[in-house]
């Protein structure tokens, strides 16, 4: 999780070319694009997991019989491959399959709720910096350094507990660490596009600041940027699950696979495995979004 | 079984004796075995997240006190609470015909572990430093944690080089108990160092000695050879503050420790398996949920006696918490001879919770907010137990947001009350262990802050009565009945919210030979070796 | 050197911001910080007497102030919670977690290279494939997670390492010891930078690959371990700089699995200070780490743009 905002770095250079194919084969690039994409079986493996967590997630009540906050205390910590509780029970006797059921709900919310809003702010401010010239860039930008200063996770933490615990906070947190990041990618993009002709011909024409940035801008940097949020989607359902283990996210009883696991500590050494599972739904819905969304960088041909 | 564990009459005696941590131990209740040897490293993986400051009155609760300041200091005499009675430390003998002069014999020969002898002048330097406004070493830090402690004192002075003279506002018989609480620190030390500097230079007359403090991880104590009740048998002993049960299980497991504090509960089967010592044993303590009576919803004692009922305490004791605690329907612990044989009980009984609720106006249920530490002193499993409590109580309606803060952050809440930093909450889930079991019922339920912590805003002008009764009795054997009679008020009108009382759980290593269980908080580490 | 000396210079006002973060974060916390500095019973004048001695009676501008320049002078003031100077406790924690940081970057180093080179070496294979693959299980997997997992298997069930702390009684000085402690929470903290620093090796190979002197080398008729050394030169500096962009990196994950293995380092310094509202260790450290942070990220750039001149243009 801590490598998000480097690849950035990275990813900067190959703005510039991929802005160039972006203008030059745009109708070309978009067919190929979901056709790479379409014969990748790692993406058809990737998307498969995360639409069978979205389906999951959406009808769990209806998958399981069992509440997600409340157990029965006398079954508490059955081991995996129990009858009725296939997964085993977590220490208040409640149901593992039906907690991460309505656990998923919650991470998936994590990961992509606050990378979508960081993705309209940072965006926003992106477009405005990049477009506005050197002035308003270097305010911008210099305001953004200071949460550039901080690894991703512990800005979140930092954040979290100045909030206090709660889901509606890290909603709040999650985001400011996107921000950002995003903003700077998009400053970028906008930069490359401002020099090329087209760009010039619109300005020359006459047109008002609002349908340039409508109507030429954010259709051309659409793509490198969309190909750059989609890799902070698993970071952000990593940092959300962090926040959650440290106890600064999510609160019992609801159920999110971070407060899971650290809920289920102490049971770490008794039941090892029924308490290490929700790390494995952590780890193999992240490495799903991460498998996508390198994916989608090779069908946009973003990676040098 | 180990043998030493073994419950013979001898050895609870025994045990209630020594259940001061100061007291030294007649061997009865150690095997034979157990009388040889001496040496080795003690290493105690306990609850607090850090490690306890060091002055007088160490911060973290009586773990603090436990751990620290038990093993550097001593106090002038000390609590039994088994038996409601005391025993001498740092005075040999003390007495007092009106309840209200009190003179204090204190114990010669003793000296401070860097040569300063005790004497009643440092006694009177110590009571400057926390009653004396006007002298040089005044200390207002620790003169206001002590402030319960030294409410009554008007006036103390030295009568003669060995006696301390302490003279109180009005007759108190519970005095002694608030003796135990006030350590005493070489006032050598003090002035050396100075007041803000001395708690990293501690300097007492206890069991053991400051050898090194690496902050956040250890603090490594040794013997002293010279203590008044006889030289601790260990080598070293080694503090390291381990907040949560897992990390704790697993230093122990992997030898780093040898003695860890509360355990995960769930363990407990596979310890006894790979041959680790359990010890239990019941002691004064309450895990309770501390009300605000002073506002809705447990200002209606009918919210606050279905909340109890809501709670299966026994599916916690005997589940969740597999056999660490015992069912509380109220604060005193059973085995105390304060126990209110009479008073009610609250048996779980959801139907008659839920009547309760709609009859106190919440048919539709209520959402309350409570506090909670994260872990610490005598606090038990809060992670887990908040939890289940949340579950029980959602079924008859009652919506708990429990917020977890830092242990320290909860003491400081607590003292504060309802009307500071909590306001809004509705209760604290607060543990309650008695050091002092005389005082206890009129610091907690008659006394409000600053000297005493009925911060729940409860009152009950019969409850005053009998306490003031029994503060000016002279009489113990009627005082405690008088005590006793409180304790079934305070559990009648369900002034603290009951959940459990704790068991004292802890794991040793087979290694560690010699301990008595104490039937306290507290621990009498000068009895333990550690063999090779 | 200018050009480092310009970069420092466009640092100072981040540098500047950081800090009103780090006195802005602690401003926000519920809680008064009064309350974590005297027991809510003591008497007003006592309280009085302490909101002064910490300056808290003056109003917020001064104040942040007043611990700007102390803090510029390196004067960070006593923890409130271990009451001891904050910059010894500071000292010591990053010391600790310098070491852990070290032992992961080596491993991710030295992981990430091998796995690298074997996929740059068998460039479309499925090699290449398992390792792309691992590099973003290396991404997708709580640290924390993987921590735990390793302590039982290690720790619990095997006995070969020891679970928590930085070193056993009374080894202090002993480096094996120290070693054995740091490998679990190294490798926990150090599996996600290896897919990064994988591909990074992956990619350099590949553009030196294409270059003519290999291709002479070739023609000269050298062993492949020959050649594979040469390739390995030329693709390490940019290697090595990422790895050292990483330590920085490396820093943040560190908080979660210091507080995981009760490592005595900086993550788990500020874990425990914000659970403590400790005060003026919360904005020490977050002013620290975010220092460290900038002037890490300064350094790599520098010698980045030294390396390969064209950076500089971009």
């Amino acid at each position: 999780m801590e490598i998000s905002i480097h690849k950035t770095n990275h990813k900067e250079k190959d703005f510039k070319r991929d802005v160039m194919d972006e203008i030059q084969e745009n109708t070309q690039t978009r067919r190929s694009f979901i056709q790479k994409l379409y014969s990748d079986p790692v993406a058809w493996g990737a998307t498969f997991w995360i639409v069978l967590m979205i389906g999951t997630a959406v009808f769990a009540p209806f998958l399981t019989p069992y509440s997600p906050v409340s157990g029965n205390i006398g079954n508490r910590l059955m081991p995996i491959g129990t009858p009725g509780h296939f997964l085993g029970t977590d220490e208040q006797g409640r149901d593992m399959i039906t907690r991460i059921l309505f656990g998923g709900r919650m991470t998936l919310l994590m990961g992509i709720v606050p990378v979508a809003a960081a993705c309209l702010v940072g965006g926003a401010l992106g477009v405005i910096a990049g477009y506005f010239g050197k002035a308003v860039q270097s305010i911008i930008m210099r305001c953004l350094d200071v949460f550039y200063a901080f690894p991703a996770l512990v800005l979140a933490i930092a954040i979290s507990a100045a909030l206090g615990p709660g889901v509606r906070n890290t909603f709040v947190s999650l985001p400011i660490v996107f921000i950002a990041p995003i903003a700077r990618v998009t400053a970028t993009a906008v930069q490359q596009i401002k020099g090329l002709e087209f760009f010039e011909a619109a300005r020359v024409s006459g047109a008002s600041h609002w349908m340039i940035i409508r109507f030429h801008l954010i259709r051309n940097i659409f793509r490198p940027v969309f190909a750059y949020v989609s890799t902070l989607i698993g970071i952000s359902i990593l940092v959300a699950s962090s926040l959650s283990f440290l106890g600064l996210g999510v609160t019992p009883p609801t159920a999110e696979w971070g407060a899971m696991l650290r809920s289920l500590q102490d049971a770490l050494y008794t039941q090892p495995t029924v308490a290490i599972a929700p790390g494995v739904m952590i780890f193999l819905t992240a490495l799903a979004f991460n498998l996508l969304s390198d994916s989608i960088q090779d069908a946009l041909d973003v990676r040098s | 079984m180990k043998k030493w564990m073994r419950k013979s009459l001898s050895c609870s005696v025994a045990a209630t004796v020594l259940s001061l941590l100061v007291v030294g131990c007649g061997n009865s209740a150690s095997t034979p075995e157990s009388k040889q040897g001496s040496g080795g490293t003690l290493i105690i993986g306990a609850t607090f997240s850090n490690l306890p400051n060091m002055d007088v009155y160490p911060d973290q609760g009586y773990e603090g006190r436990r751990f620290v300041g038990n093993q550097l200091y001593d106090p002038l005499i000390i609590d039994n609470p088994n038996t409601n009675s005391f025993d001498p430390g740092l005075a040999s003998s003390w007495e007092s015909k009106d309840m209200k002069v009190w003179t204090f014999h204190l114990r010669s020969g003793v000296k401070f572990q860097d040569g300063t002898a005790w004497n009643a002048s440092s006694a009177v330097f110590n009571l400057d430093r926390i009653l004396n406004k006007n002298f040089q070493y005044y200390y207002p830090q620790v003169a206001a944690l002590l402030t319960a402690r030294t409410k009554e004192i008007t006036s103390y002075q030295a009568i003669d080089d060995m006696t301390l003279e302490i003279t109180l506002k009005e007759q108190d018989s519970f005095f002694p108990s608030d003796v135990t609480q006030i350590l005493f620190a070489s006032p050598t030390a003090i002035q050396k160092y100075g007041n803000d500097d001395y708690q990293n230079h501690p300097v007492g007359t206890g069991p053991f000695a400051v050898a090194k403090v690496v902050p956040r991880q250890e603090l490594d104590l040794v013997p002293n050879k010279d203590y008044w009740r006889g030289a601790p048998k260990l080598d070293q002993l080694i503090l390291k503050p381990m907040s949560d049960p897992a990390t704790r299980y697993a230093a122990l497991l992997s030898s780093q420790i040898n003695w860890a504090e509360v355990p995960p509960t769930e363990t407990i089967p596979q310890i006894k398996q790979k041959g680790f010592q359990v010890v239990t044993k019941p002691y004064p303590h309450i895990w309770a949920i501390v009300p605000d009576m002073s506002k809705p919803p447990f200002n209606d004692k009918r919210v606050r006696e279905a909340f109890v009922r809501a709670i299966d305490r026994k599916a916690m004791s005997d589940q969740l918490l597999n056999g660490a605690s015992i069912p509380a329907d109220g604060p005193m612990y059973p085995e105390s001879n304060l126990y209110p044989k009479d008073a009610p009980a609250f048996d779980y009984n959801l139907d008659l919770a839920k009547q309760l609720l709609t009859a106190a106006g919440y048919p539709n249920g209520v959402t309350i907010a409570v506090n909670m530490p994260s872990s610490g002193s005598g606090n038990m499993w809060p992670l887990p137990m908040s939890e289940f409590i949340q579950q029980q109580e959602a079924k008859i309606g009652i919506n708990i947001t429990f917020r977890t803060y830092d242990w320290n952050q909860i003491i400081t809440q607590y003292r504060a009350g309802f009307s500071g930093p909590m306001a809004d909450a509705n209760g604290i889930a607060y543990s309650l262990a008695s050091g002092t079991l005389l005082g206890d019922l009129e610091t907690s339920f008659v006394l409000k802050e600053p000297q005493g912590s009925d911060i729940m805003g409860y009152d009950n002008p019969q409850l005053d009565q009998l306490v003031r009764q029994a503060k000016a009795s002279t009489d113990p054997a009627g005082r405690d009945k008088l005590l006793a009679q409180g304790w079934g008020i305070v559990q009648s009108d369900i002034a603290l919210l009951p959940v459990v009382h704790d068991l004292n759980l802890r794991v040793l290593s087979p290694k560690v030979q010699g301990l008595v269980t104490p039937a306290t908080w507290f621990v009498d580490l000068t009895t333990v070796w550690v063999s090779k | 050197m200018t050009r480092l000396f310009h970069r420092f210079l466009q640092a100072i006002p981040t540098l500047f911001g950081i800090t009103l973060v780090a006195f802005a974060l602690v401003h926000i916390m519920p809680g008064s910080p009064i309350d974590a500095l005297v027991p809510p019973d003591a008497s007003a004048d006592v309280r009085a007497q302490v909101i002064h001695i910490y300056g808290l009676d003056k109003p917020l501008p001064v104040q942040y102030v007043l611990w700007l320049t102390h803090a510029v002078r390196g004067d960070f003031g006593m923890s409130i919670g271990m009451r001891v100077p904050v910059n010894q406790l500071l000292a010591q924690a990053i010391q600790n977690t310098l070491i852990l940081g070290v032992a992961a970057a080596f491993f991710s180093f030295v992981t990430g290279t091998v796995l690298g080179v074997l996929a740059g070496l068998n460039q479309g294979k499925w090699i290449d494939r398992m390792v792309s693959t691992l590099g973003l299980a290396g991404v997708s997997i709580p640290a924390y997670w993987l921590a735990m997992v390793m302590v039982i298997l290690f720790s619990i069930q095997l006995g070969w390492l020891p679970s928590s702390g930085m070193h056993s009684q009374g080894q202090e000085g002993n480096v094996l010891d120290l070693l054995a402690h740091v490998v679990i929470p190294a490798i926990a903290l150090g599996f996600t930078p290896v897919g990064v620093i994988s591909r990074m090796v992956r990619t350099s190979l590949l553009q030196v690959v294409k270059q003519d002197f290999v291709l002479a080398l070739r023609a000269k008729g050298l062993m492949r371990r020959q050649i594979l050394w040469h390739l390995l030169r030329n693709a390490a500096l940019p290697v090595l700089t990422v790895t050292g962009l990483e330590l920085g990196y490396l820093l943040g994950g560190s908080i979660l699995v210091e507080t995981i293995f009760a490592w005595p380092g900086l993550g788990g310094l500020l874990n425990s200070a914000i659970g403590l509202r400790d005060i003026p260790v919360i904005q020490a450290g977050i002013l620290l780490i975010g220092t460290l942070f900038v002037l890490m990220n300064i350094v790599v750039d520098f010698v980045n743009s030294a390396v390969d001149p064209r950076i500089q243009r971009t």
